[in-house]
């Protein structure tokens, strides 16, 4: 055991806290991927598979904390968050087909008009762009290109592409158009598509809640928020991408403690963001909370739509034109895989993960 | 506006539509100059077919309730303000009409009772309780 497997033990403290936390972040008309009425929504069933699921959980996050601290080694904390997220996949499944059984047998639908709900406002007065939000990314990528453009004679004749664990870097490239602006072409890419994806999210897909009078309310608070946050991620990728171009460029060389602390700030205010609007928001801003609210018990009811998310898991539904739809258990959101340009965003994915380490090996 | 269909429902989907947006319009909660969601943002909130809007937009747009533009979208232009109907609009609806108020005297609802409700349906639209004025 030692300080290194401790910071390294965080994410996995992190992943089982959000494990655990997972099915009170999401609508209560579908609890562990089922579809219920409002007024099922505390079923028996259902408090007794949350306890149940919470209790394996919080099992779970103990026996992979333990692991990885007591292996000594960073490489175990990956490993521990897998086991993590693969064993909560059976976790799930198990209470998703026990409260799906007892909706089933007790026919919790029967004799409910069932309706899919859409309010036009959401379109025809869209929430707007957060701009300012944006300002930080593109300061700081606009002043990583101004500052590469200005130094590029001032640079060494030789620079340092790869750090090693001590930041003491441990591989150099003769300095070229490449080796000088890859990472500076790298952070204009990243921060394009962070803002594209908050543009995205902020005008995805409504599934509202027919039986909340307020859930184009949370839909909005719910995007305005994931915009945000996404627009403060790509603040602190840009400023990550600045710190490692001016070790690069060997320009400027900060005092131990500033170095320090650029390694550390982005990830954890990017990280604590996403906590915020994780469990502030919570899924569509089921937890937002609002004055007023009133739990439907009417007779009209949200469509069984049970059967579109394959395995509680996949979104199938050729007939709907949305790509990105909203997450069943859990906050974001998934990928609706009867639309082709899913398969092409996934084959997209795939082919940067195989051609990044051969464009970085000729960089070399 | 809100827009509630019923997936299960024996009506088709794009008549849901079509038949929810005349209601809209008809309780002042659409004007005409509002616009209504590109077929594909509606069609996505909805999770239905976008060809299944397209046919309701079609069908509002023969009706003379909305024009669709390539750079507008949708967008209502008619309204209880607009004025009086056009050409045989009137004569086309008592047609329609006859047939529900045939079915409910068929039914064995009075003439008083259908009355009553019929009345009730027109002072829940704001343009449509000033019966008398009118007649």
């Amino acid at each position: 055991m030692n300080d290194v497997s401790l910071v390294s033990a965080i994410p996995v403290v992190l992943i089982g806290v959000l494990q655990w936390l997972r099915p009170a972040l999401v609508p209560p008309t579908i609890p562990f991927g089922v579809r219920v009425p409002r007024d099922h929504a505390d079923a028996p069933v259902v408090l007794a598979q949350r306890r149940r699921y919470r209790l394996a959980v919080a099992a779970l996050t103990v026996v992979a904390t333990a692991a990885a601290v007591l292996a000594g080694t960073p490489a175990a904390a990956p490993v521990a968050v897998g086991a993590e997220l693969l064993v909560g996949v059976p976790l799930y499944l198990h209470a998703r087909a026990r409260i799906t059984a007892v909706k089933t047998e007790e026919r919790w639908f029967a004799g409910r008009r069932q309706v899919t709900v859409a309010d036009t406002s959401l379109r025809t007065d869209p929430p707007r762009y957060p701009w300012p939000w944006a300002l930080p990314a593109v300061v700081l990528t606009a002043a990583t290109v101004v500052i590469g453009a200005l130094d590029y004679s001032r640079m060494p004749a030789s620079l340092a592409v790869h750090f090693g664990p001590s930041g003491r870097p441990d591989r150099w490239a003769a300095k070229s158009l490449a080796s000088a602006y890859g990472p500076v072409l790298a952070q204009v890419a990243a921060t394009i598509l962070l803002l594209a994806v908050a543009g995205v999210a902020l005008r995805s897909r409504a599934q509202l809640d027919a039986e909340d009078p307020q859930a184009a309310t949370r839909h909005r608070g719910f995007v305005l928020a994931a915009a945000r946050a996404l627009l403060v991620l790509a603040g602190c990728t840009s400023l990550t991408f600045l710190a490692n171009a001016l070790d690069v460029w060997n320009l400027a060389v900060p005092p131990a403690p500033v170095r320090a602390a650029l390694n550390v700030v982005p990830t954890a205010l990017g990280g604590a963001v996403i906590l915020v609007v994780i469990i502030r928001i919570g899924q569509s801003g089921s937890r937002i909370r609002l004055a007023g609210t009133t739990a439907g018990r009417g007779t009209t009811v949200n469509r069984d739509d049970d059967r579109l998310y394959r395995l509680g898991l996949f979104y199938f539904n050729p007939d709907d034109p949305s790509v990105f739809v909203p997450k069943r258990f859990g906050v974001g959101w998934t990928l609706n895989v009867a639309r082709p340009v899913t398969w092409l965003i996934l084959g997209a994915v795939v082919a940067m993960g195989l051609i990044a380490p051969v464009v970085g090996a000729m960089t070399r | 506006m809100i827009l509630v269909v019923e997936t299960d429902s024996e009506v088709p989907l794009y008549q849901q539509l079509r038949d929810r947006v005349v209601e809209a319009i008809a309780e002042g909660s659409l004007r005409s100059g509002d616009s209504l969601p590109a077929t594909r943002q509606l069609a996505a909130d909805l999770g239905i077919n976008m060809h299944t809007v397209n046919k309701a937009y079609d069908l509002l747009r023969r009706e003379g309730l909305i024009r669709l533009g390539r750079r507008t979208g949708a967008v209502v232009i008619r309204d209880a303000g607009v004025g009086p109907p056009a050409g045989d609009v009137a004569e086309r609806w008592e047609a329609r009409a006859h047939t529900l108020l045939a079915e409910a005297v068929a039914m064995g609802l009075s003439g008083a009772e259908i009355q009553r409700r019929c009345q009730a349906i027109l002072e829940g639209f704001p343009a449509g309780s000033d019966l008398e004025s009118r007649s």
